[in-house]
């Protein structure tokens, strides 16, 4: 046979890692039966970084869905985000997994393609891409007692490249001025068990969290009875594992399906779509202050078209594609088939996305309380057992 | 083509550097085009440009074809399009030369060019079964049977 110049087995394993960086994760699995050297090589925690930040220039999006019919459990399936403004052709999703049991409703964002999420009582870190799948049940002891409320958050940090979970139990302490009793346990992703913690002021997290640059933000409660509640802004770091509470802005509404924390311009905001309807107008409290807590609001007006595309559906915010900086907003009564609005703050216009091929779900319900998800979500080899990042040699590019 | 240039009126003259391939044969290519290279602009950096530079591992062929795709990319006023077209067409050969490619884009340290050649080849094998891609990179370090079935077992869902 003759042997040409650039005979392939030549290749250097630089240049297939050049290659095979670009490839989806589905070829990857399927590769890993080629040879001994493939499968070692795609399973280099290296070449695993170096796959992720090819992925990460592209993001996709992660939809989770609820089946509540025997065999119930939750479904993640993803789809491209739209290439443009044009509705005629949908983005077809792909079913990735089913998540057994039935199914609660934490989900978190897909954090470097692992999602967090509650399932049949136990809490799940699942890589939707590789089908991966790790959970772990309750720890009842810590939530003996009357009125305990079970919480999680799901971070990553970005220096020591680990993922955590961070499980909290509330409980009333039922008297009077004493509030609310809170016991704190991490979890490091790829470590054998979780860790108590010292948890920081009490608090009860109710609203879903976002996560960027190693801290975790979500709006918690102080006290179960108070009335009105007072709301805080509770930022976790991921690495150091400590709290920090903000004065939520006074104003605010309280309406928890009409607003969303988001990235903005690298700061943490709370985007309240209250007056969407009245007023086709979007408030977003910027933290633009961290240290002296100073929150600042910028009020958008959406187009005159908003109202002729969204038709008398009520929308709200479900959350933002990071890379072209847009609010991701769902009718509030979910139609057939699924459509996704993205609305563009910079340049105040819109586009729709159809969305086919998701399972089954009851149309006519509302997904906030359907409890339908949407995230941003990058392809990757993480492993959601052993994890360990750290050492990125020189030949494995990482741009 | 008859040369316009005189002796009195000299054209800013562009500066040029020469390229020598493993087999032999020089090239020139224009400073402004070769810049796309970190490889050859670390050179010119260091005034190590001035003498032919010769490039072992890359055979006259390819050379051609590299100093070709530079000078494509360095043409002012291309649109992104015709750009895209040119590049669609430059990459429509024999997946050998696509390697070929590859390893000079490497070696030159040309980034356009390492990730076109290396998402054609990605495009082209990432439908494939392990059996073509062991074909395809001429391997024979395969698992044995069982060894290959386990590991198969274990990432199923990847070959529906």
């Amino acid at each position: 046979m003759k042997k040409t110049s650039a005979d392939p087995a030549a290749v250097p394993d630089d240049l297939l890692v050049e290659i095979l960086r670009r490839l989806p994760v589905k070829s990857l699995c399927r590769f890993r039966c080629v040879s001994t050297l493939w499968r070692s090589l795609i399973s280099d925690p290296r070449f695993v970084d170096a796959h992720l930040a090819h992925s990460a220039a592209r993001p996709r999006l992660l939809v989770t869905l609820p089946v509540l019919q025997s065999p119930c459990g939750r479904w993640l399936v993803s789809a491209d985000h739209p290439d443009s403004g044009r509705r005629d052709r949908p983005q077809i999703a792909t079913p990735n997994l089913l998540v057994p049991g039935s199914p609660d409703r934490y989900v978190s964002q897909s954090l470097h393609g692992l999602v967090c999420l509650e399932v049949g009582g136990s809490i799940s870190v699942c890589n939707p891409s590789t089908r991966k799948l790790v959970s772990w049940g309750p720890s009842w002891a810590d939530g003996r007692g009357a009125c305990s409320y079970w919480r999680h958050s799901f971070g990553f940090d970005p220096v020591g490249k680990e993922h955590k979970v961070f499980r909290t139990w509330v409980s009333d302490s039922g008297k009077a001025g004493r509030g609310l009793i809170l016991k704190q346990s991490v979890r490091t992703l790829g470590s054998n068990g979780w860790r108590r913690t010292e948890g920081g002021p009490p608090h009860l997290k109710h609203d879903p969290e976002i996560c960027f640059n190693g801290v975790i933000y979500y709006i918690a409660w102080k006290s179960l009875v108070a009335i009105p509640k007072v709301e805080y802004l509770v930022a976790l770091d991921v690495r150091t594992e400590s709290f920090r509470m903000i004065a939520s802005p006074s104003d605010v509404q309280v309406d928890m399906s009409k607003r969303r924390l988001i990235e903005f311009e690298g700061c943490v905001a709370l985007v309240d779509c209250y007056n969407l309807r009245s007023d086709d107008e979007v408030a977003i409290w910027i933290l633009e202050d961290f240290d002296r807590e100073i929150w600042k609001k910028k009020v958008v007006v959406l187009p005159p078209c908003w109202k002729e595309i969204v038709a008398d559906q009520e929308m709200f915010p479900v959350g933002m594609a990071r890379r072209t900086g847009e609010l991701l907003f769902e009718p509030w009564v979910l139609s057939k088939p699924v459509c996704l609005f993205y609305y563009n703050l910079k340049t105040n216009s819109f586009r729709i996305s159809e969305i086919g091929g998701l399972p089954e779900c009851e149309s006519g319900m509302p997904p906030e309380m359907y409890g339908l998800t949407f995230t941003d979500h990058v392809e990757s080899l993480l492993p959601v057992m052993s994890h360990s990042s750290k050492n990125i040699a020189n030949h494995f590019p990482s741009g | 083509m008859s040369s316009s240039s005189s002796s009195s009126l000299p054209p800013c003259p562009k500066k040029m550097i020469t390229l020598k391939s493993s087999d032999g044969e020089t090239f020139q290519i224009e400073e402004t085009a070769a810049l796309q290279s970190k490889t050859l602009e670390n050179m010119i950096d260091e005034n190590c440009a001035s003498t032919p530079i010769p490039l072992r591992s890359i055979n006259g062929k390819i050379l051609a074809k590299v100093v070709e795709f530079c000078n494509k990319h360095a043409e002012v006023g291309v649109d992104a399009e015709s750009l895209h077209a040119w590049d669609a067409e430059f990459v429509n050969v024999e997946y050998t030369t696509l390697f070929d490619y590859i390893l000079a884009a490497n070696f030159l340290e040309i980034p356009t060019l390492l990730d076109l050649a290396s998402g054609v080849v990605g495009d082209m094998i990432k439908g494939k079964t392990p059996d073509e891609i062991r074909k395809m990179f001429n391997i024979n370090d395969a698992f044995s049977p069982e060894e290959e079935e386990e590991v198969r077992r274990a990432n199923q869902w990847a070959f529906e």
